[in-house]
């Protein structure tokens, strides 16, 4: 019951409390340039929660089994996890072509996207190093946790993006001042959206 | 607005006539609201009326200004700035200096509101946005504001020992007495009377809950405000405080809740559209004070509440978009 409360306190805490996107500011690249279609976020958002979760299975393996026991993981984890998470999402991509073009279609131009998306690193690192982000939260990953940690990170994100892609089809038809059509309106929007996300801070400790 | 008449389309009789206009709703809000800040006006004397009167000022001033550099017709007739400047100072503590509220009233209405184009545009409420810019930019010259002299009455038992709780409201002493398990038996069915007719600990907006029922009900009746937001969001924070093991009635009548069930949560733009995603909404904004009061870091939070439930207002809208008659999906 304990460790399920747990997990339950990780999930809301990487999703909402410690939001990769509005609290935290990474991957704003594609917070900004995805979600100006409602479709694409949807699309989107799911591929990141797929790719998301290989990415940390693979690399908490590649840290536990490869870079500590070598005693080089402390200053070769970002290039390695970098190495990691683009090459398995290149296998992906090929192996989507050949195997299922259906999802391939609805996937596979989200994947290249993926490959440089900084929160997919960043939810790696936090699994393999615990603290990374500084989360109040007593944990030491195991890979359920780490697993349970990056569906948190993952769905924070798409619940964000959608959030955002919602909010930007009405500004789309707003009058906005000529001088802030387009960027610098996502951007005063996302701040205020981030304003109310300093609500959540430090909610359960977290 | 200037397209030939003939590419208008006119739908079928009956055409009824409502005589209800933007500016005569924004007058009968602000009708209900003015006995509640008239009555913190009388309670709490000259402070009250700087914050009011810096907090409109501030907000007229801002959106004429913005009009006349953007060079669009003036927009100060609609009563929209006057509301939320009115808004703004009823969420702001008496004591807050002059030049907060005044420094609110701009982001309120320049952030909150002209850069998305005006009233009817915004997605958030205004002056919830200028509260969060202010209390978050300028939270100790807040918090350190002396409260009124007669806050001793209502400190807890054990107060002798805490120098901290002078400023404390209702609501940061039921979370201290909370903390420390009862310990300090503040009792919270005591506080029902001072809440709903004079509490002077708080925002001008927490001084009567009573007035603000009231007003609240009046705008119900006519048809202003929608029920669905205000029952959402007191029920939900009424039964979830309940589950928690607290006093129910305290924890609604305490705090921003009835200015925000009744004035904020139910703003048109920033509120759905549809009835059922309406009370979603309002249930949302319930759920999410309750946590941020029971688990969160701050006494308060309805504030970022709403601001974030007006945040998700369009992706709930767009979960329940009604079906499109005549049209196979997906063609």
């Amino acid at each position: 019951m304990h460790t399920i409360a747990n997990l339950g306190l990780l999930f809301i805490g990487a999703a909402l409390i410690n939001n990769i996107l509005l609290t935290r500011f990474i991957a704003l690249c594609s917070f900004i340039g995805i979600s100006n279609d409602w479709q694409t976020s949807v699309g989107m958002s799911l591929s990141v929660i797929f790719v998301m979760m290989m990415a940390s299975t693979a690399t908490w393996v590649v840290w536990n089994y490869l870079l500590l026991p070598l005693g080089v993981g402390e200053f070769l984890y970002i290039p390695a996890f970098i190495l990691i998470i683009a090459a398995l999402v290149q296998f992906v991509e090929m192996y989507l072509r050949k195997y299922s073009p259906m999802l391939y279609r609805a996937m596979g131009i989200y994947l290249p996207l993926i490959t440089t998306n900084c929160a997919v690193l960043a939810a790696a690192t936090e699994v393999a190093k615990p603290g990374f982000f500084k989360m109040a939260i007593e944990y030491n990953y195991t890979f359920g946790e780490g697993l349970v940690y990056t569906l948190g990170v993952a769905a924070g994100y798409g619940f964000a993006l959608l959030c955002f892609a919602a909010m930007r089809e009405r500004l789309d038809i707003a009058p906005v001042p000529e001088s802030l059509k387009g960027n610098p309106m996502s951007f005063i929007t996302a701040g205020l959206l981030s304003l109310a996300y300093v609500g959540l801070a430090g909610w359960f400790g977290l | 607005m200037s397209e030939p008449l003939s590419k208008r389309i006119v739908g079928p009789a009956p055409h009824i006539h409502a005589k209800d206009s933007c500016s005569g709703i924004m007058l009968w809000v602000l009708g209900a609201l003015a006995p509640a800040a008239l009555w913190a006006v009388v309670s709490m004397g000259a402070p009250a009326i700087i914050t009011l009167v810096a907090c409109i000022a501030s907000a007229l001033a801002a959106e004429a200004a913005w009009n006349a550099i953007a060079r669009k017709p003036q927009t100060l007739m609609d009563g929209s700035a006057l509301l939320t400047g009115l808004l703004l100072a009823m969420c702001m503590p008496p004591r807050t200096p002059w030049w907060i509220s005044v420094a609110g009233g701009l982001v309120a209405i320049v952030l909150g509101k002209m850069v998305f184009g005006g009233l009817g545009w915004n997605l958030f409420n205004p002056a919830l946005v200028g509260r969060a810019f202010v209390t978050l930019s300028w939270a100790g010259v807040i918090s350190a504001q002396t409260n009124f002299g007669w806050f001793r009455a209502l400190s807890l038992p054990a107060a002798g020992e805490y120098d901290a709780i002078s400023g404390a409201t209702r609501l940061a002493l039921a979370a201290a007495d909370r903390a420390a398990s009862g310990a300090y038996g503040y009792d919270l069915a005591a506080q029902y009377q001072p809440l709903l007719f004079r509490n002077l600990e708080g925002s001008l907006g927490e001084v009567s809950a009573a007035l603000l029922i009231l007003g609240g009900l009046v705008l119900i009746a006519r048809g202003i405000i929608d029920w669905r937001i205000p029952v959402g969001y007191i029920g939900t924070m009424g039964l979830l405080s309940w589950a928690f093991g607290s006093d129910p009635i305290f924890n609604v009548l305490a705090g921003g809740v009835m200015l925000g069930a009744f004035f904020m949560a139910t703003d048109y733009v920033t509120s759905p559209m549809n009835k059922n995603a309406r009370l979603v909404f309002g249930v949302g904004c319930g759920v999410f004070n309750v946590v941020g009061r029971f688990f969160g870091s701050m006494p308060e939070v309805t504030t970022y509440a709403i601001l974030f439930m007006n945040g998700l207002a369009p992706l709930v809208d767009r979960l329940f978009r009604p079906r499109t008659f005549g049209w196979v999906k997906g063609e």
